[in-house]
């Protein structure tokens, strides 16, 4: 039995998730199909995005301006912090839109439309793990031999997806009843990306600032993959909490906020 | 008594809609009114949401205390003019949209189509549309697998079903669609008025998969304005007006009941002056429109083979073309808005000039051919071999069964145009 009522839930329904697995499964194939379709170098654009960004960082961080990358070579510095911020960048950005771009499954039929964030993140998933292998290779290129640190990817990546798919989730309900979120989101992403340690290392932020700084979830997943891949980076459990918390907070805010406006979404859409 | 698988009751739902903002007079003024924009759209916005800040003048009530009680394997169908609130209701029932008051129980899978092909993606393959659209309309995986070759078969784009759906015709697009919605097979289906898709041997097809959904033991609800259809396949009908029901009960009598009263506005004149929508390049303007039978008594149900006629009313706008040929066109359509008669009085030997007052052209058909259905009447002027108004579906008339032949005979077989016929035994 189902009830309709103008009541508005408070939390997700995780029993409805699971009976359209199967819906989320083609979500995401059609997002990875869509995004490299009719496109010469299709699934290359992948490695194009960070492997660019890091021969420019290089060439203005690393050779003009000098920036310490802690004694190894800055292109893999930078790259290794790169793979985790595209697919955050990209995540964020495809998950804001992924309700306006999707109207239609909004006011024409009923589907849990917490999905479509979650696919647009996932769909992303294919990136990183490409970008994921070109960073190993130049670790093998560098002859950098990680140890048992890597495992501590782990709960980076945690930390990581539940940062993109919470922020995803906030952004996406504010955008479908403001439009400005839309046009305000790339230069947020620009601002996030220099207020976290891709160019550089966040050993240069003075001692004092750095629980402030970390309360942005990104300082700890950079500083993460730095350590698990190259052995170097600013690993403090008070700024591993300060990112933690936050992050959960954001993840509690989205759902409840996504929750308790879903049921709108078709009137104002 | 069969158990009851929806029962609302007061559902009512109020919608917010846009105001016109207050112009300014001065520079001033405007200047202040620019600084505030975005203050003022955000509270605007902010209110789309939240209705219940909205002030009377901003709102409307698109449903009042709806009480519904459906019962298991009933196909009832919803009627009512555009706005009445019927889309409104099948949304609510399918959790696209919430009530603002009220409450609904619903006691099995629901399954809705508001719309065919929600989802499609057009770099997409057909095949992964299926799957797509499939699971969007609530169906899992292996369902969509088991049914996938019928479903194939019966859009009839078999050779195209690995092909973007981005190289299909609209057409195959739609039947493609369609095809995915045929096999949904929940426990109750909401339709809202799909059934208008293809060309008409596709919506033959669609109609008897309806029919077999019907038979099925399914409960449906649909809405539709194709009251043939509804009558043919629902056991009971529901006629919704401004958001309230007005009549439920059996088809036959609630169909005929509505069909009097929203025919009542042809009974008088129709005033074509405040026609908005028209074409043409506007040298001449219609003006009134009368539909009479033989007795010249105005009305809008016409039995088979009864006299139908016109009276048109135009007047001259730009003076220049007084006395200019001209012509004048009707169109008779169908439900599907499918022309089904044209007529111009040159091409039944009629000149026409016009004239610098208001010009009286009337227009007769002897013996109306049409099956018994709804249609409806466009009109068009034409001067010196140009367009220069037309204003489309005027009014509606209804062509009931009748004695064509005149012979004491009436007609209550189901076809769709009627003619005279000798025949002769030897």
């Amino acid at each position: 039995m189902q009830k309709i009522s103008s009541q508005q839930n408070s939390i997700p329904n995780f029993k409805e998730l699971i009976q359209y697995k199967d819906l989320l499964y083609f979500l995401v194939l059609k997002d990875i199909k869509s995004r490299y379709a009719q496109s010469v170098i299709g699934i290359g654009w992948a490695v194009i995005q960070p492997v660019f960004f890091m021969i420019i960082f290089t060439i203005i961080f690393g050779k003009l301006a000098k920036i310490e990358s802690e004694g190894v070579p800055y292109a893999i510095f930078s790259f290794c912090a790169l793979v985790p911020w595209t697919f955050f960048a990209n995540g964020v950005t495809d998950s804001t839109n992924s309700l306006t771009s999707n109207i239609g499954m909004i006011t024409k039929i009923y589907i849990p439309r917490i999905l479509l964030p979650i696919s647009a993140i996932i769909g992303k998933g294919i990136d990183f793990i490409i970008a994921l292998i070109i960073l190993v290779i130049l670790l093998i290129f560098y002859k950098i031999n990680p140890g048992l640190e890597v495992l501590y990817i782990i709960p980076c990546i945690a930390l990581l997806i539940i940062s993109a798919l919470s922020i995803g989730t906030i952004l996406t309900t504010l955008a479908v009843q403001y439009r400005d979120v839309k046009y305000a989101l790339p230069f947020g992403i620009q601002i996030l990306m220099y207020s976290s340690p891709i160019a550089f290392s966040s050993s240069m932020i003075p001692e004092k600032y750095r629980i402030i700084f970390s309360l942005n979830p990104m300082v700890s997943v950079v500083e993460g993959f730095r350590y698990s891949f190259l052995g170097i980076g600013v690993i403090d459990i008070n700024m591993i909490l300060s990112s933690s918390i936050t992050t959960i907070i954001i993840l509690i805010t989205s759902l409840i906020y996504f929750s308790k406006t879903e049921k709108s979404f078709a009137d104002v859409a | 008594m069969s158990k009851t698988v929806i029962k609302a009751t007061n559902i009512s739902k109020k919608y917010t809609i846009g105001t016109k903002n207050s112009k300014p007079q001065t520079l001033a003024g405007e200047i202040i009114n620019f600084i505030n924009t975005p203050i003022r759209n955000f509270k605007k916005i902010k209110n789309l949401s939240n209705s219940s800040h909205a002030n009377k003048t901003n709102s409307i009530w698109a449903l009042k205390k709806i009480n519904l009680n459906i019962k298991e394997k009933e196909i009832v169908g919803i009627i009512g003019a555009n706005g009445s609130g019927k889309s409104t209701l099948l949304k609510i029932l399918s959790k696209i949209t919430t009530p603002t008051g009220g409450e609904a129980f619903i006691y099995g899978k629901v399954g809705s189509l508001l719309e065919v092909g929600t989802g499609f993606h057009d770099e997409l393959t057909g095949k992964e549309n299926i799957y797509l659209n499939g699971t969007i309309l609530g169906m899992n995986k292996n369902e969509i697998t088991k049914n996938l070759n019928d479903i194939i078969d019966f859009s009839g784009v078999k050779n195209f079903i690995d092909t973007p759906v981005k190289r299909y015709s609209s057409g195959m697009r739609v039947r493609l669609a369609f095809s995915v919605a045929a096999y949904l097979e929940p426990e109750i289906l909401i339709i809202d008025e799909v059934l208008a898709v293809g060309d008409a041997s596709f919506q033959k097809k669609c109609l008897g998969k309806m029919d077999d959904v019907a038979k099925s033991g399914r409960t449906v609800l649909f809405v539709s304005h194709n009251m043939e259809s509804i009558m043919s396949l629902c056991s009971r009908v529901i006629w919704i007006d401004k958001g309230e029901i007005v009549r439920e009960g059996d088809p036959i009598s609630v169909v005929n009941e509505y069909l009097e009263t929203s025919s009542n506005t042809s009974h008088t004149e129709i005033d074509l002056e405040q026609i908005e929508k028209r074409g043409g390049d506007g040298s001449v303007k219609f003006t009134k429109l009368k539909i009479l039978n033989n007795e010249m008594t105005e009305k809008s149900q016409f039995n088979i083979g009864e006299v139908l006629k016109l009276l048109i009313s135009l007047k001259p706008i730009e003076k220049g073309l007084i006395d200019s040929n001209l012509q004048i066109k009707v169109i008779i359509k169908n439900q599907n808005n499918t022309n089904v008669l044209n007529f111009n009085n040159e091409s039944a030997g009629q000149q026409f000039h016009l004239l610098n007052k208001t010009n009286e052209i009337t227009f007769a058909i002897p013996k109306l051919p049409l099956g018994q259905g709804i249609y409806s009447i466009s009109l068009e002027a034409w001067v010196n071999g140009g367009k220069s108004d037309t204003v489309g579906n005027v009014c509606v008339f209804e062509s009931i069964a009748g004695d064509f032949n005149g012979y004491g005979i009436s007609s209550s077989d189901h076809s769709m145009f009627y003619t005279s016929s000798i025949w002769g035994q030897s």
